[in-house]
Parts: C-alpha cells; sequence; structure tokens
C-alpha cells in the first residue's frame, strides 16, 4: 500500500508537471501581447517595454518557463493582468461558489442517478428499464446551456419560482461570514438562516441543471455494475441458498457495484471542476469558471493559465483520492497489482 | 412485496429533492434583502482587502432594508480602483465616487434630469478659484473638506495627485495634457496650506472640463508615501484595491469575487450627499440588468443596449433617461489591410449603400442620431448638409462601384464580442454589401483579441465607437483623424485634415470655427476612410422612484444626487 | 492492466455480443428497440443534413421588416432579431455540426487507435512515455482542454475541430489499448508472428482491425459529445462565431431574447442539438458503450 501510494505520487507529481508545462506553452501561443494588454490602452510604447521587462516579457520562453515554474513550487500563479492582483488569491475567492454548486449538483445526481440505476438493474429488460435508459440517453445528449435556458425561462421569468441568473444571493443581501465559503453552511453556522434559504433558492436552477445531466452517467454505471454483480457467481449462489431477493440486491450486489459506482462520481465530480464555465457563465455564478471566462474574452492569459493549473491539479489530486477510496470501500483489492501490468 | 423497494426508494429521494425545491421556492426573499447596506452604514472600515470575501463579521443582526441606499449595476464590472489607472466604466464611476476633481459643472434640471453644461463651478472640496489672463489658474481648497480618514486636505496633496498623474505611467493622462497646454510637474505650485496654482503655457479652452474629470482629484501624500515601494513609488498598488476617498463616498466594502462594491458616504466631505450609501453590483449580462431592474432588484442600470431601453421605456416602474450625445459610432476600413479599400471610389460606393436609416431605427431603436462625419449632429461646428453627408443610395452605389473598376472581392468585419449592437449592424451591413458584389466575413473577436488586432491595425472593417470627454470637434478628430494618432485606428491621413485640426484646437472664435468644421467634413466625406453609422445618446434606466439622475461631461452615472423618493 | 488513473474509459469492454451474422440484424431490432430509435433519428438528421439545405432559404438573408416574428405556417421556427428565418438556419446548421461532428470522432478514432496500437503492442517505455502524455491531456476535462487550445489557435472551424478532437483522442488511445493488451495475448497473433510479419505488420494487419470493435462503437457516442462540446463553446463565443447558421451559435444569440420572451430563436434550435445527440447516444449506448463513456 506504501509503495503502491509513493509511486502514484510521484506518477502524480509527473502528470502535474507536465500539465505545467503544457499549458505555459499553449497559453504562451494564445493571440494576445502580454505586455501590451497589462499596459493598457493608452500606454506609451516605452511604458509596455518597461512592463515587458519587469515581467519578464522579453526573456526567452524557457528562461520564463524556469521563472513561472519557480513561483509555481512556491504557489504563485502569477499577476491577472485583468485586475493586476495575484491569480491564486483571485482563484481561492472563487472556489468555494464553484464547489458548492458542485457538490449539490453531484449529490442531486447520485440521489438521481444510484437509485434509477438499481431500479433498472433489477427489472432489466422491462419497460421500467427501457425509461431510464431513455433517460441516460437525454440525459447524456442534454446541452447544459439549453437545458439551463429552458429553466431560467420557465422557472425564474415565467413562473417566478426562483431567482433570475444572477449571483448566490440577492443583490444587496451580504455573503454570511466565512467558515465554508459554502452560503448554505455559513448562513447555518452564523445563525442566519434566511441567508441560507436564499442560497438554496439562487442554488436550486443551476444545480439542476447540473444534477440532470450528470445523473446520465452515474446511473448507466450503477445499471452496468449491478448487472454484472448480480450475475456474478456469488450472488447467483446466494440466491440458490435462498437469500432473500432484496437483501441480495440491495446488500450484496450494491456493494459489489459501489466501486465503479464510486469512481463514476468521483470522475463526475472532477468534470464539475473545470466542466461548469457553462453552467457559471450561463447563471452568472461568482465562482471560478466564471473567472475563467472573463479571464478568455479579455485575453488575461495569466488568469487562465491560472485556472487550467488548478483545475488540472484538483483532478489529478481527486483520481488519487478515489483510488485510495478503493482501498478502503473493499480490503480485497490490492492497490499495489492494479498498479502495473 | 420486495419488488416495490426500489420504487419506494425512489419516490422518498424524489420526494426529498421535490420538497427541498418547493422549501427553497416558497421562502421569502423579502425579509433578507440589503444587509450589505448595514454594513455599509455600520462599518467604520474605509479599506477593503479584496481577497476576503467579506470585511464585516459582526454577528447576525435583525436584517432591516435601509430604505435610502441606492443600488446600481453599471455596464461593466470593476477591476481597479486607481484612480489614474482605471480601466472600465465601472472603476471611473466608483472612483469618480471617492476622488473629488476640484471643478463642477452647473447643471439644468431636465425631465427630472441633471444634465450638465458647459459652464464649471468650484467644486465642494474648493472655496475659490480664479483663472489670470495668462492661464494660471488658482484654487484655494474648503478648510473643512476632509479625506474619508478625517485628515484634512491640503494644498500639497492636490499637487502630489497633480505631479503622480504626469508620472503615471500606463494612464491616458499624459494624452490629455497637451490640450491644456501642460508638459512638465513645474506647472503647479504650492501657495500655502490650502492655496495652489496650476500654470499652464497658455490659456485653453478645454482647461476647465479638464478638471471636471476625477483624475483631478486630491490623493493623500503621506498614505501614498507610506505605502509606496522602490518599484512602485507612487504607491499604485495600493491603490489598486484601497482608497482614502475624498469625494463624495468612502469605500465600505468590496466583495471582488462575487463583484459586489459597497460605497459609504463620506462624512468629511463638505457637500450634501442625497442616500444613504450606493451599492454597485456588478451584472455582466445587460438583459439580466434589465430584468433585475423591473423585479426592483436594482434602483439604477447602466449600458443597456437600445433594444431594452426601447422595452423598458413602457414599464410603468421604470424611469428611462436619454439624451443626445457627442458619441460617434463608425466602421474603419483600413486600405493596408485590404487593398480593395485602399480604392477611394470603393468607400464612397460602400459609404452609399449603408441603410443609415434602418440601422438607427432597427439597431437602436432610435436612440441614436445622424453621425455624418466625425464631427456628429449634436457636435459644435456639425454642417451635415452643406457638407454632402450620405445618405443610403443604391444606384449611386452600384454606379460608384462599377466605376471603380474593382471586382467583387472578400472583406473582414470585426466585431466586438461584447457589443451587441454592433453585430446586430454587421449582419444588416452583410446583407447591404452583398448587392456591390462585397462578400463582407463577419467576424466576432473577444473583446482584448479585438483591441490588440485594432492597435495594430490589423483589421481590415471594424466597429468602433468614440466619446470624446473633450466633447470638442477638433479635439474628436485630434483621436480620431489626425495621421499616425494612436486612436487613429483606420490609418486614414489627410495632411489638410491635420492642419484643420491644429488651426482648430486653439481657434475661439465661432466663425472661424465653423468655417475650418465644415471644411473638415467635406474632406471627410471626400475621403470615404470610414462609414459613419450613428452618434448614440446617453441613456439610463432607473426605478421610478429614483430621482437625481445626473449627466456630465464624461456621461457614467453620478451617485452623490441619487435618491429614493 | 495500467490503469492507474481511473477514467471515463472502463478498461473492460462488453463488444456486441456473438451471433449468427445474418440473423444479427433483425435480432438486435426485436431486442434493441431503443437502437431502432436511434437509427430512425439519425436517418432523419442524416437526410436533413444532406439534401435539407437545398430547400429552406438562406440563412443569412436579413429582413428588418419582419424581425422577431413568432412561429408560423410561414416561419415554422420563427424568426430571429434580424428577420432571418429560425428554420433555415438550424436546417443549414444541422449540416454544419454533423459533418463537424463525424469529423471530430472520426479523426479522434485513427489517432487514438494508431497510438493505442502502438503503446498497447510495443509496451515498455514506449507505452510507459505514451500513457503518461495520455494522463497528462485526461487531467483536463476535455472541454477546458478544447476552450484552452481553441484560445490558442485562431478562431476558425478548422481549428474548433483540431481543439475538440485533440480533447478527445485520449479516450479512443486508452480503449485501443486496452483491447490490444488481450489481443495481444490472443494465439492468431503469435500465428502471425510466427508465420515471419515484422511487429509493425502484426500491430497495424493483425492486431488493430480486431481491436476496433470498441473504438467504433465509442465514435458513435464521441460524435455526439463532440457536436455537444463545439456547441457549447460556441454558445460561449468562442471558436465558430456568429453569424454562422449553427446551433450553439443560435442559442448563444437566442438567450439574449429570452429575457423578452422571444423563446423561438433558442429553443429551436437547442432542441435540434438535443435530439441530434440522442440519435447518436441511442446507437452507441445499445451497442454496448453506454457505461463506457
Amino acid at each position: 500500500m506504501r509503495r503502491y501510494l509513493a509511486k502514484r505520487l510521484g506518477i502524480s507529481l509527473l502528470t502535474i508537471f507536465g500539465i505545467v508545462i503544457v499549458v505555459f506553452f499553449l497559453v504562451r501561443v494564445v493571440p494576445g501581447d502580454a505586455a501590451s494588454l497589462r499596459a493598457g490602452p493608452y500606454a506609451t510604447e516605452e511604458r509596455i517595454e518597461a512592463i515587458a521587462d519587469q515581467y519578464g516579457l522579453n526573456d526567452p520562453i524557457p528562461v520564463q518557463f524556469v521563472d513561472y515554474m519557480s513561483g509555481f513550487v512556491r504557489g504563485d500563479l502569477g499577476v491577472s493582468i485583468r485586475t493586476n492582483q495575484p491569480v491564486l488569491g483571485e482563484l481561492l475567492a472563487r472556489l468555494p461558489a464553484s464547489l458548492e454548486l458542485a457538490l449539490y449538483s453531484v449529490l442531486l445526481a447520485t440521489l438521481i442517478g444510484v437509485p434509477l440505476g438499481i431500479l433498472a438493474a433489477a427489472r432489466r429488460g422491462t419497460w421500467v428499464d427501457n425509461l431510464t435508459r431513455v433517460y441516460a440517453v437525454i440525459g447524456s445528449s442534454m446541452a447544459l446551456f439549453w437545458l439551463g435556458l429552458l429553466l431560467i425561462f420557465f422557472f425564474a421569468f415565467q413562473l417566478g419560482w426562483f431567482p433570475g441568473p444572477v449571483d448566490r444571493l440577492a443583490v444587496g443581501t451580504e455573503a454570511p461570514p466565512t467558515y465554508t465559503g459554502f452560503y448554505t453552511i455559513d448562513g447555518v453556522l452564523s445563525g442566519r438562516f434566511s441567508t441560507t434559504m436564499e442560497a438554496f433558492r439562487y442554488l436550486a436552477l443551476p444545480v439542476f441543471t447540473l444534477g440532470f445531466v450528470l445523473a446520465a452517467p452515474i446511473l448507466k454505471m450503477v445499471r452496468a455494475a449491478m448487472i454484472e454483480a448480480l450475475d456474478s457467481d456469488f450472488v447467483r449462489t446466494a440466491k440458490a441458498v435462498g437469500i432473500s431477493r432484496t437483501r441480495m440486491l440491495y446488500v450484496d450486489g450494491f456493494r459489489n457495484a459501489l466501486i465503479p459506482v464510486i469512481t463514476t462520481i468521483g470522475i463526475v465530480f472532477g468534470f464539475m471542476l473545470g466542466g461548469n464555465i457553462i453552467v457559471e457563465f450561463l447563471f452568472s455564478w461568482p465562482g471560478v469558471g466564471r473567472y475563467a471566462f472573463d479571464a478568455i474574452t479579455t485575453r488575461d492569459l495569466e488568469a487562465l493559465q491560472g485556472f487550467v493549473i488548478m483545475v488540472g491539479i484538483l483532478y489529478v489530486i481527486l483520481n488519487i483520492v478515489i483510488d485510495v477510496a478503493y482501498g478502503l470501500i473493499d480490503p480485497r483489492i490490492r492497490l499495489g497489482r492494479t498498479a502495473s501490468t | 412485496m420486495t419488488r416495490k423497494r426500489p420504487s419506494r426508494l425512489l419516490l422518498l429521494s424524489a420526494l426529498i429533492m421535490a420538497l427541498g425545491l418547493i422549501a427553497a421556492a416558497c421562502s421569502s426573499t423579502d425579509d433578507t434583502t440589503t444587509t450589505a447596506a448595514q454594513a455599509a452604514a455600520s462599518s467604520t472600515t474605509t479599506t477593503a482587502a479584496t481577497t476576503e470575501p467579506t470585511e464585516t463579521t459582526e454577528a447576525p443582526e435583525p436584517e432591516q432594508p435601509i430604505s435610502n441606499t441606492i443600488v446600481v449595476s453599471l455596464s461593466t464590472d470593476i477591476n481597479i480602483l486607481e484612480q489614474h489607472l482605471f480601466r472600465s466604466t465601472g472603476s471611473y464611476a466608483v472612483t469618480r465616487a471617492l476622488y473629488q476633481p476640484l471643478l463642477d459643472q452647473v447643471y439644468t434640471e431636465k425631465d427630472g434630469a441633471l444634465l450638465g453644461t458647459s459652464e464649471v463651478t468650484p467644486s465642494e472640496i474648493l472655496d475659490s478659484y480664479d483663472v489670470a489672463a495668462d492661464g494660471t489658474a488658482t484654487f484655494t481648497l474648503n478648510a473643512n473638506a476632509k479625506f474619508a480618514n478625517g485628515d484634512p486636505i491640503k494644498a500639497s496633496d492636490a499637487v502630489y495627485m497633480l505631479q503622480r498623474s504626469i508620472d503615471a505611467p500606463a494612464s491616458y493622462i499624459p494624452l490629455l495634457l497637451p490640450f491644456i497646454a501642460i508638459d512638465s510637474a513645474d506647472s503647479f505650485t504650492v501657495v500655502d496650506d490650502l492655496t495652489f496654482t496650476i500654470t499652464p503655457n497658455q490659456p485653453t479652452a478645454l482647461f476647465n472640463r479638464f478638471m471636471t474629470f476625477q483624475v483631478f482629484g486630491p490623493i493623500e501624500q503621506s498614505l501614498a508615501d507610506a505605502n509606496a515601494t522602490d518599484e512602485d513609488p507612487y504607491a499604485f498598488d495600493y491603490f489598486t484595491t484601497n482608497a482614502n476617498a475624498s469625494g463624495p463616498y468612502g469605500l465600505g466594502s468590496w466583495d471582488q469575487a462575487r463583484g459586489e462594491l459597497v460605497l459609504e458616504p463620506n462624512t468629511g466631505w463638505p457637500g450634501q450627499v442625497a442616500n444613504a450609501g450606493v451599492i454597485v453590483r456588478n451584472v455582466p449580462d445587460a438583459a439580466q440588468r434589465a430584468l433585475l431592474l423591473q423585479n426592483g432588484d436594482l434602483d439604477v442600470a447602466a449600458g443597456l443596449p437600445p433594444r431594452l431601453i426601447n422595452e423598458l421605456k413602457d414599464d410603468p416602474n421604470i424611469n428611462v433617461y436619454s439624451a443626445p450625445s457627442t458619441r460617434v459610432n463608425y466602421i474603419g476600413m483600413n486600405a493596408t489591410a485590404e487593398p480593395n479599400l485602399a480604392n477611394k471610389m470603393v468607400r464612397q460606393a460602400i459609404s452609399y449603400a449603408i441603410p443609415y436609416q434602418a440601422l438607427i431605427d432597427n439597431v437602436m431603436f432610435g436612440f441614436a442620431s445622424t453621425a455624418g462625419t466625425l464631427i456628429t449632429s449634436n457636435m459644435d461646428t456639425y454642417q451635415g448638409e452643406a457638407a454632402g453627408i450620405y445618405t443610403t443610395d443604391m444606384a449611386k452605389a452600384t454606379e460608384l462601384m462599377d466605376a471603380s473598376g474593382v471586382g467583387p472581392f472578400e472583406v473582414e468585419l470585426a466585431v466586438q464580442n461584447s457589443r451587441s449592437q454592433d453585430q446586430q449592424a454587421a449582419v444588416f451591413i452583410q446583407d447591404a454589401l452583398r448587392e456591390l458584389g462585397i462578400t463582407v466575413n463577419i467576424n466576432v473577436l473577444p473583446d482584448g483579441e479585438f483591441a490588440e488586432k485594432q492597435n495594430n491595425r490589423e483589421l481590415a472593417m471594424f466597429f468602433h465607437e468614440w466619446f470624446s470627454w473633450g466633447d470638442d470637434p477638433f479635439y474628436q478628430m485630434t483621436f480620431l483623424a489626425k495621421c499616425g494618432a494612436f486612436t487613429n485606428f483606420a490609418g486614414a491621413c489627410n495632411e489638410r485634415l491635420d492642419e484643420i485640426i491644429a488651426e482648430g484646437t486653439f481657434e475661439t472664435d465661432p466663425a472661424a470655427r465653423d468655417a475650418l468644421g465644415l471644411e473638415a467634413q467635406q474632406l471627410m466625406v471626400e475621403d470615404a476612410d470610414r462609414i459613419y453609422l450613428w452618434s448614440a445618446d446617453w441613456n439610463l434606466a432607473t426605478r421610478s422612484n429614483i430621482t437625481g439622475v445626473t449627466k456630465d461631461f464624461t456621461e457614467v452615472p453620478r451617485f452623490e444626487n441619487l435618491a429614493k423618493g | 492492466m495500467s490503469e492507474t488513473v481511473p477514467h471515463l474509459v472502463a478498461t473492460e469492454f462488453d463488444g456486441p455480443e456473438e451471433q449468427s451474422r445474418s440473423r444479427r440484424l433483425l435480432g438486435l431490432m426485436r431486442r434493441k428497440p431503443l437502437l431502432v430509435v436511434g437509427i430512425v433519428l439519425l436517418a432523419f438528421f442524416a437526410i436533413l443534413a444532406v439534401v435539407g439545405p437545398f430547400f429552406v432559404g438562406d440563412p443569412l438573408t436579413t429582413d428588418p421588416a419582419n424581425t422577431f416574428q413568432a412561429p408560423s405556417a410561414e416561419h415554422w421556427f420563427g424568426t430571429d432579431r434580424f428577420g432571418r428565418d429560425v428554420f433555415s438556419r438550424s436546417v443549414h446548421a444541422a449540416r454544419l455540426d454533423l459533418t463537424i461532428g463525424i469529423t471530430i470522432a472520426m479523426a479522434a478514432m485513427v489517432i487514438g487507435s494508431i497510438i493505442g496500437v502502438i503503446a498497447g503492442y510495443f509496451g515498455g517505455a514506449t507505452d510507459e512515455v505514451m500513457m503518461r502524455l495520455t494522463d497528462v491531456l485526461l487531467a483536463f476535462p476535455g472541454f477546458v482542454l478544447a476552450l484552452i487550445i481553441v484560445a490558442a489557435l485562431a478562431e476558425t472551424i478548422v481549428n474548433v475541430i483540431i481543439a475538440v478532437t485533440v480533447a478527445f483522442v485520449p479516450y479512443f488511445i486508452r480503449l485501443t489499448r486496452a483491447q490490444v493488451l488481450k489481443e495481444r495475448e490472443l494465439e492468431y497473433v503469435e500465428g502471425a508472428r510466427l508465420a515471419g510479419n515484422n511487429s509493425w505488420r502484426v500491430a497495424f494487419r493483425h492486431i488493430l482491425p480486431n481491436s476496433l470493435a470498441p473504438s467504433v462503437v465509442g465514435a458513435t457516442l464521441v460524435t455526439g459529445y463532440a457536436v455537444l462540446t463545439v456547441a457549447g463553446l460556441a454558445f460561449l463565443s468562442v471558436g465558430i462565431q456568429p453569424p454562422t447558421a449553427e446551433w450553439g451559435v443560435m442559442v448563444g444569440e437566442g438567450a439574449k431574447d429570452i429575457i423578452t420572451g422571444e423563446w423561438w430563436t433558442s429553443l429551436f434550435p437547442g432542441a435540434m442539438i438535443v435530439v441530434a445527440v440522442m440519435a447518436f447516444h441511442f446507437i452507441g449506448d445499445e451497442l454496448g458503450g453506454g457505461a463506457t463513456f
């Protein structure tokens, strides 16, 4: 286990290094002269030159890369062109908003996907199964931006049940004091329940948009894993010795299906870390996705670079966590063996 | 029995979700609004760190709306609070509230709005202001004027700001100064604690006007010095996120991630602030701004496109203010980027083919007037008819196109991603020019890339909106038409026009100015280097109970007169 | 298996069950009604994309007098803010979107399979290096990867295709490699080797064709995801730009009209996206790729 983890971490570090290289060089190709962008529209040639010197933009690319890397290992992701502030700080200030959205969305997706998947597997081949599979196809074919738009149109504009697509709280509502950065939880911790309820109202539509779509892969995986588990020898044996179908389905079957399901949920969550640019844009959600979108439209290369690197690293870390979770869920899996051919 | 379990599980989870949603839908928002206003009223801090989501961490208090706090959303976000380095109108509006310029306009009330005249008066922080015949201006500060931290505003602070503005390397101020004949920091002198002078090389028409700009608002020297570093001797970094206001408002808090900035009245400001504070909220999408205004979540919404303004003007809960402006909206035609545009007849043919009135009616919904040339119809010395400005005439266009000898060609028309009205106009123009055999490829570019390509003169045809805070035909042409000027993006150059600009800039006789203006307009019509599309109106939408809307030279929303009726 | 990072591609693949070829089609249809739905939908879109544009109007013609007409007999999907016919734009967009989607899936499959075979068959250091590089690409959500590549290249349709292809290639690499690792051990490979074929020949002439099945099914699903990705980028104004008749562009433009009540400018093109993608996903899912992608 320990050896495996060491190797796993080594590979992850290598991957992170690769991510930084890829992103660094990709971003260098992005059109947009960093010095003149930074200097602003009124700057003189001399000023642009001075800025280029100050930020090392005249150095050869390899030198710039070494500079960036040495900053990177010290936790410095550069300074935003648009706001003149450290990118890391700006990302961290926006991360809780994204995480809160991601967590609730994945939670909803799990609550939809897991029961439906079990149901489909239990009634394999019936109309119930077909119906859930139709939902799975619709869910994975759904364009997030279109679904979100429809929900906004009906539930925010026509019916007025939920607030319009702006932010996490109403205009003028002060954010609760920061404990976790999740407004729904901070509201409770600080005793401001009305703020918590308001945060839920603002979360509802984007969470439903994402949850509807993310439930599809979970459903598919649960169904497939359950079918495999139910067909396995040991469940068949259990059946033969007369263990009740219910117990079989939920206790033994589901336990065996748990690993692929956890994996899928983990992957879906990882997808959320960077994949919700569309939803954050659509709902004006003040998270990292929205930040990345602004960075692209304003050609804030430093900010864009920081965002992509952060997403890559979070993704790698998440994968390690999933791997470790395997071992905890099912001690029969000897991690070392899955790590090499 | 056993077969029913899955359905139950399903039902249960569905029920939980449904209850959650219903609970969320039913809980009222009414009791939770305007707590930030409260924060503004109770917080005593004048500066806010931006990376911290919240500045105030007091225990929860009963939430009561404070009625006279105004919630405003501007056309852009606020990215920098530095008075000289601001880069967006959002930042400008806020820095105008934080830093008090030396002079202000005299306003007249029209249809409920305060419209600035060209007459100026000493601002609240001044006692007196005199200009001698040689142009030397003497300012005496109001002894009661204080910064938000309670320190008095001294003459040395004002002079420090002036010197700093000359050295502000990334601001546009160095470009302004030639118009008021200032070229060195020696022009500024401290006379005594409250008195200082500015001595330009000669008197100029624009001096008074420029002194109403926020970039000439005092900043506390001792605070700047305390936060200066070797690389940053003027403490630009510090003031990027902090402020010690000399203007009507101090900085309450700034949650940059959420895009919410709270301004609270500066008690040291000698004037009268009509409201209890302002919350500036960033709502990036214009349609959402309009919606929030309709819902009553916003009191003032700026930067709404004409289509929404048109929609809102029929809403009884909303007042739409609009007034003609001297903006010019044009399409630059750059002959170096597209050789076919070097042919003057082609450019003239294009100018005749544009459906000008359809653009003003369908794209601008009537919230615009004729541009004609860079000297637009609302500008001093405008003589459109005499200059023979273009109107739509397809027959003439085809004739000129045939006579030019240029065959069908393709050209790229660049549009900024953020400007929906330009994108709309582009589609109409694309359709119109097809009849001339010109295939227009519309290229919607992110704003940053657009600006860069525009600066590098890489765009063959591009939209541009220009608004001169200088509001003067010769000033306008200096930036847009002078040979080699950095904002002359069309890259056109006419030597006679340059002479006219040089003469006109310091000409004070109206008749002579008119004559120069007419000749300039004739040259611009003849050269047809730009398609002069329209001149967009200034507009602002507010809830109908809001009073005190103010339009000054910059047309950026002002806060201190706003009040809830 | 050396799958150290769990990803969207499972290492096991359930291909279509073996059946006698003559009965396969009929049997599938009877057992898999959803597959039939998918095929019917796909046929509909194929016809729409190929011949549709010849029957509808020009997608760029503006009509200032008829902006924002609600759906009617004359304009089935209504008109947009420029007076353009939303239906004819949607039909033209079908051709563009489907062409792009299929191109991306094909390109990603071909490139991914080649790399996958090389990595899987030759193993060793080649494999290690290739898989580490794949890990790096897989460390970004596909959408983010495509986004930054489009931003880095100029925003043209070809570059969008390149960017989205790069985002999907890693899945095919893993899929093919996993299959190759299984195939490698089978007897026919040994036979081919003993018959004197060199490794490249064995890898590409013998193993590759036998390892393609999962990738082909995967490509069906990827076509759908590629359409979604391209449209999603266009919705964010990245990649394909207005006034191009493209579904994502149309929804993006139409999103601005929702607040003022003109729902048809975004509803119809969005529905086209979803139904078109469903066509591919019904087929891909029913062919057994469902739990894989």
